[in-house]
């Protein structure tokens, strides 16, 4: 008996410095108030299978934190990064939200990535009074339920929209198949390409359903668009699943020109999809050649930092950082100063292009159309006007 | 279309019932619902990723390699996790499945990433026609390499002395072991036959769909629960058809009803078969012993 309590007690011992260790591991401070410095945090999918972005907006933020720090913080404040993994599992989202909500140290949040878990979580911060800088493109999370909330990407409907006319235009494509991921991310795209396309006077001749994280086997879906035969395939997917479709298609001789939205705008896709996905269409909100100032210094920062280039997300995470501590500088260290600041902020000059809310709290920016040519991610020929 | 997509079905389902023949059976043996099977397969996966990507090995060795190091981890889950509780009630021992294969998923993260990797494309994927079936090379392969070991498990399990050793464990643990059978080696065979068995699904399925990740295990797992239980789980032959006929109702189902509930689609057929035929289609009805 004496025995086992004994253990019991090492292991509390023991599992109470391991999650100490951790807490001070992630937030590298040991002080446990926020009065010498400043506290951001990033939300978003640390694990898990869109990890790859939640990767590369932690990156950009530190980059942005560090150059800030190098430079003495802010009045004299360093600023220090707070993360929440999760794990781009909306069911995990609210926790992650509801931990950050309680520290009272948190600024402001940089995230969720996945749309999902963006309006899971949102209500969490609006009723903490927390601004969330969030890049998500569902077109629900501005519909004015959460007015902390606001989106440094597009929504859905615009992007979607833009997509249409181009295809339709630009590519002169006519007979559309979408296959969609079955989330709020998937299916908004879905049904807003659906209803553009068809106003401009296309035509929509399969839309076919799959699971995020789930399906591997695209073959049902893809024989079935096959025997429709289109002229242009829409994917509202992310990458890992877009590479495992344009691989399919083509061991299944369905050869179409492929349209993808911002969701896959990585260099995962060229990885994971090998030649497959050589030649598809997607768009992006960010690009190292479309220069605005400061654009080149950020990719050259990020270059020599990490060893690889800035995606979309990365981008738009940077610029969120940029904002956050823009508005701690003029309005002061309180969570209403940033949304003041945010709402009164007009071409604010960001790496992505310059940035002013709407009065939904969405950006106003444009989309870059881009491709995989000689498995790069490059510019398109055809831009949207 | 419905050859296409029967031939798609098929493709699937040899998947499906290369994954449950390992499953089902460690189950026939120990009665264990293996629930960390799926991340065994993951394992094979990973470490075959590893020979080809890091050690630059080719396609065999890493083959070998994936399957030797999945062996060996069986082995280590055997003896730090299923044989400690071998003797306790049979919700331990699935509650360490369960925990084992949390923890496989866990420890697959933190040493490959969370991400999606590629897996290379090591032979190239040429489809063949056969009066209007599709078939193409990884598909024939997977098709063969299942039927093998079909042939071969069967051979082993009921043809040689350790088999018949497997067996008797498989009927009451506690006489066999009365009847100066080494229990605890055969448990570990089992495990490393299973493990072994895991391997070569995960590293075909990981060079089929040319992608590894750490999740790939769960859902891989769970259709292999479910072919095992369809065609009636502890048989070997029945895991295979039971893997044929979730593969094709799947891929029929999202070709005809909708693509958005071919899961749900198998599980009605699951649901359909147990409630005709409760062993599942190959399974004997066995009293419990008291």
């Amino acid at each position: 008996m004496k025995i086992r309590k004994l253990l019991l007690l090492v292991s509390v011992v023991m599992i109470a410095s391991l999650v100490l260790t951790a807490c001070s591991t992630d937030t590298g401070s040991k002080s446990s108030s926020g009065g010498d410095k400043i506290f951001i945090a990033h939300a978003g999918p640390i694990t898990g299978d869109s990890a790859q972005f939640g990767d590369m907006k932690t990156k950009a933020i530190q980059l942005a934190i560090d150059e800030l720090n190098e430079q003495g913080g802010i009045n004299g404040k360093k600023v220090e990064l707070l993360i929440g993994d999760d794990t781009s599992n909306p069911k995990e989202a609210p926790n992650v939200a509801q931990k950050l909500a309680q520290d009272d140290r948190v600024l402001a949040v940089i995230g969720h990535w996945n749309s999902s878990c963006t309006l899971a979580a949102r209500g969490i911060y609006n009723d903490a009074g927390i601004p969330l800088l969030a890049d998500s493109v569902n077109k629900a999370l501005t519909d004015g339920t959460t007015p902390t909330a606001y989106r440094v990407s597009l929504t859905d409907t615009v992007q979607a929209e833009s997509l249409a006319k181009y295809a339709y235009e630009k590519l002169g494509k006519r007979k559309a198949a979408i296959l969609y991921t079955a989330n709020d991310f998937g299916t908004g795209l879905m049904e807003d390409f659906y209803r553009a396309f068809k106003e401009i006077g296309g035509e929509i001749i399969a839309t076919e359903a799959y699971f995020e994280g789930q399906t591997k086997d695209f073959s049902p879906q893809l024989t079935k668009i096959k025997e429709k035969n289109p002229d242009l395939l829409f994917i509202a997917g992310y990458y890992v699943e877009t590479a495992l479709i344009a691989q399919q298609s083509q061991e299944l001789g369905l050869n179409v020109q492929m349209l993808g939205t911002e969701g896959i705008s990585s260099e995962e896709l060229i990885k994971l999809g090998g030649e497959a996905v050589e030649g598809i269409i997607f768009a992006g909100f960010f690009h190292p050649d479309v220069e605005f100032p400061g654009t080149r210094e950020f990719v050259e920062a990020f270059r020599e930092k990490y060893g690889k280039d800035p995606d979309t997300y990365a981008a738009l995470a940077y610029d969120s950082a940029k904002l956050i501590f823009a508005a701690i500088e003029e309005k002061g260290e309180s969570r209403e100063g940033i949304m003041e600041f945010l709402d009164e902020v007009q071409g604010f000059p960001g790496v992505a292009g310059p940035i002013s809310f709407d009065e939904n709290h969405d950006v106003v920016r444009n989309i870059v159309v881009l491709t995989v040519r000689d498995g790069k991610i490059a510019l398109a020929d055809e831009q949207i006007d | 279309m419905f050859l296409d997509q029967l031939s798609n079905g098929i493709a699937l389902g040899s998947i499906y019932g290369l994954t449950a023949i390992g499953f089902t059976m460690v189950y026939g043996i120990i009665r264990l619902i293996n629930f960390s099977h799926g991340d065994i397969y993951m394992m094979g996966a990973f470490f075959a990723y590893t020979g080809i990507m890091f050690f630059k090995l080719p396609l065999i060795p890493s083959f070998l390699i994936g399957m030797v190091c999945a062996a060996l981890l069986g082995v280590l889950l055997a003896k730090l996790a299923y044989i400690p509780v071998l003797g306790a009630a049979r919700i331990n021992l699935f509650l360490c499945a369960v925990g084992a294969a949390i923890f496989l998923e866990n420890f697959a993260m933190l040493l490959w990433g969370p991400e999606t990797q590629s897996f290379p494309t090591m032979i190239e994927n040429k489809s063949y026609t056969f009066g209007g079936l599709t078939i193409t090379k990884l598909q024939f392969i997977i098709i063969f390499t299942s039927i093998v070991l079909i042939l071969l498990l069967t051979y082993i399990v009921k043809r040689t002395k350790m088999g018949r050793a497997m067996r008797c464990c498989s009927q009451d643990m506690v006489a066999a072991k009365l009847m100066g059978i080494k229990t605890e080696k055969i448990v570990m065979f089992t495990f490393i036959l299973g493990s072994t068995l895991g391997a070569a699904a995960g590293i075909l399925v990981a060079m089929y769909y040319k992608a590894v990740y750490p999740m790939m295990g769960f859902s891989a797992g769970l259709k292999a629960f479910v072919s095992a239980v369809i065609g009636g789980i502890g048989s070997i032959p029945g895991a295979m058809a039971g893997g044929f006929i979730m593969g094709v109702a799947e891929t029929l189902g999202a070709a005809y009803i909708s693509s958005g509930y071919r899961d749900a689609i198998s599980f009605i057929i699951l649901i359909i078969i147990l409630l005709f035929k409760p062993a599942g289609l190959f399974g004997s009805s066995v009293k419990e012993k008291v």
